[in-house]
C-alpha cells in the first residue's frame, strides 16, 4: 500500500518535493485522527446535555408565569 | 506596523494529493509570518480539521493552548484544548470543487519568547454547510520557528491545495 506522502517546501532554495511520511507520522496521525473523533463527540454530548438543560429550565420558568420574553432575558 | 509584505514561497499539491503542505529552513530575516492557504481535502465527509505542526512538535503537543470560537451551520460554540488546529477544510462530500480558506499570523517568529499563533478559516461548501473558525494559540516554546507543517487528519489534500508563506518586515 503506498505511504500517505507530504509536498515540502525548503524556503531557502525553493524546491518542493513530495516526500513519504515516516512510520512515526503515520501513527500520530492515526492518534489524531481517534482522538479528535472522541473530542468531537465529547464536545456534541456537552451541546445536547446544555441544549436539554436550557429547554427544561425553559419550561420550568414559562410554569412559573414568566413570558417567553422574560424568559430569554434570563437565559 | 507591518509595511512589508513578502512572498518566500508556494506549496501546491500535486495529483494525488498529499497529507502536508510543509515549509522547511524558514529564514528568520522577518519580524512576522502569515500563511495563506486554500484547502480541499478527500476525507469522505463534509469537512475535515485542518491542523499544523511547528518545528515538528505535534500538533496534540501539551506546549500549545488553545482558545476557539467556532460557528458550525449557524451553531456558536468555543472551547479550549492542547491542539494547534486551523479550523476545517471542506471533504469529499462537499460541494465539488469549492476549497476552504485559512489565514494563520505568527508575531515575532524568530525570537526567544512564547509564540503567538492567531487564525481565521473558513469552510465554505457553497451550501448551508458553513464552518467558521478563529483561534488563538500560545505555543509554550522559546525556539525561534524554522519550519511548519499544514495538514487535515483525517484524509489528503487534493490536488491544487495550496499555501503561501509570507514573511512581513516592520520596516
Amino acid at each position: 500500500m503506498t505511504k500517505p506522502t507530504k509536498t515540502v517546501v525548503d524556503c531557502s532554495t525553493g524546491i518542493q518535493e513530495v516526500i513519504e511520511l515516516t512510520d512515526e507520522e503515520i501513527a500520530q496521525m492515526e492518534i489524531d485522527r481517534a482522538n479528535a473523533e472522541s473530542e468531537r463527540a465529547e464536545r456534541e454530548a456537552e451541546a445536547e446535555a446544555k441544549a436539554t438543560a436550557r429547554a427544561s429550565a425553559t419550561a420550568k420558568l414559562a410554569a412559573l408565569g414568566l413570558t417567553a420574553e422574560e424568559v430569554s432575558s434570563l437565559l | 506596523m507591518a509595511n512589508t509584505f513578502i512572498a518566500i514561497q508556494t506549496v501546491t499539491v500535486g495529483s494525488g494529493g498529499s497529507a502536508f503542505m510543509s515549509f522547511t529552513s524558514i529564514p528568520a530575516t522577518y519580524t512576522d509570518l502569515m500563511v495563506k492557504a486554500s484547502i480541499r481535502n478527500a476525507y469522505p465527509d463534509y469537512g475535515d480539521q485542518i491542523r499544523m505542526k511547528v518545528n515538528g512538535v505535534s500538533a496534540t503537543d501539551a506546549s500549545f493552548s488553545q482558545k476557539v470560537l467556532r460557528n458550525n451551520q449557524g451553531t456558536i460554540d468555543s472551547y479550549s484544548q492542547a491542539v494547534n488546529q486551523l479550523g476545517y477544510a471542506p471533504a469529499s462530500t462537499a460541494t465539488a470543487s469549492v476549497f476552504g480558506s485559512l489565514d494563520v499570523y505568527i508575531p515575532n517568529y524568530a525570537g526567544s519568547t512564547y509564540k503567538s499563533i492567531s487564525n481565521d478559516t473558513v469552510l465554505e461548501a457553497n451550501t448551508s454547510q458553513v464552518l467558521l473558525t478563529f483561534s488563538s494559540n500560545l505555543w509554550s516554546n522559546t525556539a525561534a520557528i524554522t519550519s511548519l507543517d499544514i495538514f487535515t487528519i483525517s484524509g489528503n489534500c487534493v490536488e491544487f491545495s495550496t499555501a503561501t508563506l509570507y514573511g512581513i518586515k516592520s520596516s
